[in-house]
């Protein structure tokens, strides 16, 4: 273990879209921030991403948009540097990493997002044992890398879309809804019919919760320019036959009548989970998970138990891109004001 | 010589969707589009003036003939009296007594 210190103005702690948003906002606010990536690759999730809901604009470029400014400031982003504790020191704060670096900081962001859910934990959806069914996160990186999936368009006659995998099941120990997968599920589906046009694309559902501007919008659009169709029933298992087609079985909650169906793939929406950090926070959320808990006061929602660190994005809960971008602002700013009252002492 | 025990084999009430025939319901999809638009709220069966009384589910009828199920109730849709209320409440705007219209033209048809 080496006892390197070395001084720091501000941390960032991930560079997803929130860690990156509160990084531009503390350059714009006069700081000079360092981010801690634990990945080899900077952007988070949104690096792997293919396209954005709802409007389809590349991932890329958003993410693009986001570092530019930081490169230009020649902001120092450390790749494969995962923070492991924080605690109050008379230099602000002490970040101590993985490998046992020890850091002095003012203050810091906590923006280390969240984890996909693991869709093997669904066994009845076969995923890791069927080879045509695949998470929301794997088709995003597919598309991404090579603008298609690895399925002939000859062969491609119906496409099985299943919302909340991991999210709103007692079984998996998720009570909570993952938020962003109906309207992720809704634009996968549109993408599927511009891959696979002769297609038939069905979405299995419980409730569809399109609650942002423009979701409404593009759930109509589904329906009627793109002809998806949507059935109302959690899909109780998937079996593989001979041929690697997948046999669906549900409820037509719709008609009151079960349904079975055979598909040529199937698309799992993975949902979101939190992990812990005891340092920035002892109490646990009301829904059982383990995302970071905040104070859900409306006015101090990026506190943590240390007075100098702010807290962000996913890590607090599911939250959408644009969500967690404004939080990591919100963050920044919070952090800002926090170091000025300090200084006014 | 047969021998009837009193139980037989019952039918099945499943949605097997590899079997139904779908060119009804493509058809009526063809004709009537914004039937896609229905999201199952139940407003239509809500304000029915048919249904109280003889049980009539335009929500379902529908949705069961979109699945390809359109023979299964030639008689329901006998009960419809065309007042046009369902399509009057409908929240996207579904075209819901043009839909009842069609399904009967395309049964008898």
């Amino acid at each position: 273990m080496t006892n390197k210190q070395t001084q720091f103005p501000i941390a960032v702690i991930g560079s997803g879209p929130a860690g990156l948003a509160a990084a531009n906002t503390l350059l714009a606010l006069g700081h000079q921030p360092v981010i801690f990536e634990k990945e080899k690759i900077t952007g988070g999730k949104l690096s792997r991403w293919h396209q954005l809901f709802p409007g389809f604009i590349s991932a890329a470029e958003i993410q693009e948009q986001l570092i530019g400014p930081l490169k230009k400031a020649s902001v120092k982003i450390s790749t494969e540097t995962e923070v492991k504790t924080m605690k109050p020191d008379s230099g602000g704060l002490e970040i101590e990493t993985a490998s046992g670096e020890k850091i002095i900081a003012k203050g810091a962001v906590w923006a280390s997002g969240y984890t996909e859910f693991d869709a093997r934990r669904k066994e009845e959806y076969g995923y890791g044992l069927y080879k045509n069914v695949l998470t929301s996160a794997d088709v995003e990186e597919m598309l991404a890398k090579d603008g298609k999936l690895p399925f002939d368009s000859a062969d491609v006659k119906r496409i099985g879309i299943l919302h909340c995998v991991g999210s709103r099941d007692e079984k998996v120990g998720n009570t909570y809804c993952s938020k962003v997968c109906c309207i992720c599920a809704v634009k996968q589906a549109i993408e599927m019919k511009k891959l696979y046009p002769s297609a038939e694309v069905f979405n299995f559902y419980m409730d569809l919760r399109l609650f942002g501007k423009g979701y409404e919008e593009l759930y109509r659009e589904a329906q009627m320019d793109w002809q998806v169709n949507f059935i109302r029933g959690r899909v109780s298992e998937l079996a593989e036959d001979q041929q690697g087609k997948i046999r669906m079985k549900t409820e037509d909650t719709l008609t009151g009548v079960p349904m079975k169906m055979t598909l040529d793939f199937v698309i799992l929406m993975v949902g979101m989970e939190g992990k812990r950090f005891s340092f920035l926070s002892e109490n646990k959320n009301t829904d059982g998970s383990d995302f970071i808990s905040y104070p859900e006061n409306f006015t101090g929602e990026n506190q943590t138990a240390l007075p100098n660190v702010m807290v962000a994005g996913a890590c607090k809960g599911p939250s959408t891109i644009v969500d967690a971008m404004n939080d990591g602002k919100s963050a920044a700013l919070a952090l800002h004001q926090y170091l000025i009252s300090q200084a006014e002492k | 010589m047969t021998h009837s025990f009193g139980y037989s084999i019952s039918q099945s009430r499943e949605t097997n969707w590899d079997k139904l025939d779908h060119r009804f319901a493509d058809k009526l999809l063809d004709l009537e589009p914004s039937v896609r638009l229905c999201v199952g709220c139940g407003s239509c069966t809500g304000t029915c003036t048919a249904a109280p009384r003889s049980g009539f589910d335009i929500r379902k009828v529908h949705t069961r003939f979109r699945r390809g199920e359109a023979g299964a109730f030639v008689a329901e849709l006998e009960k419809c009296m065309f007042c046009g209320k369902c399509s009057m409440v409908c929240p996207r705007g579904v075209n819901i007594r043009n839909v009842m219209d069609l399904m009967k033209k395309l049964i008898e048809a």
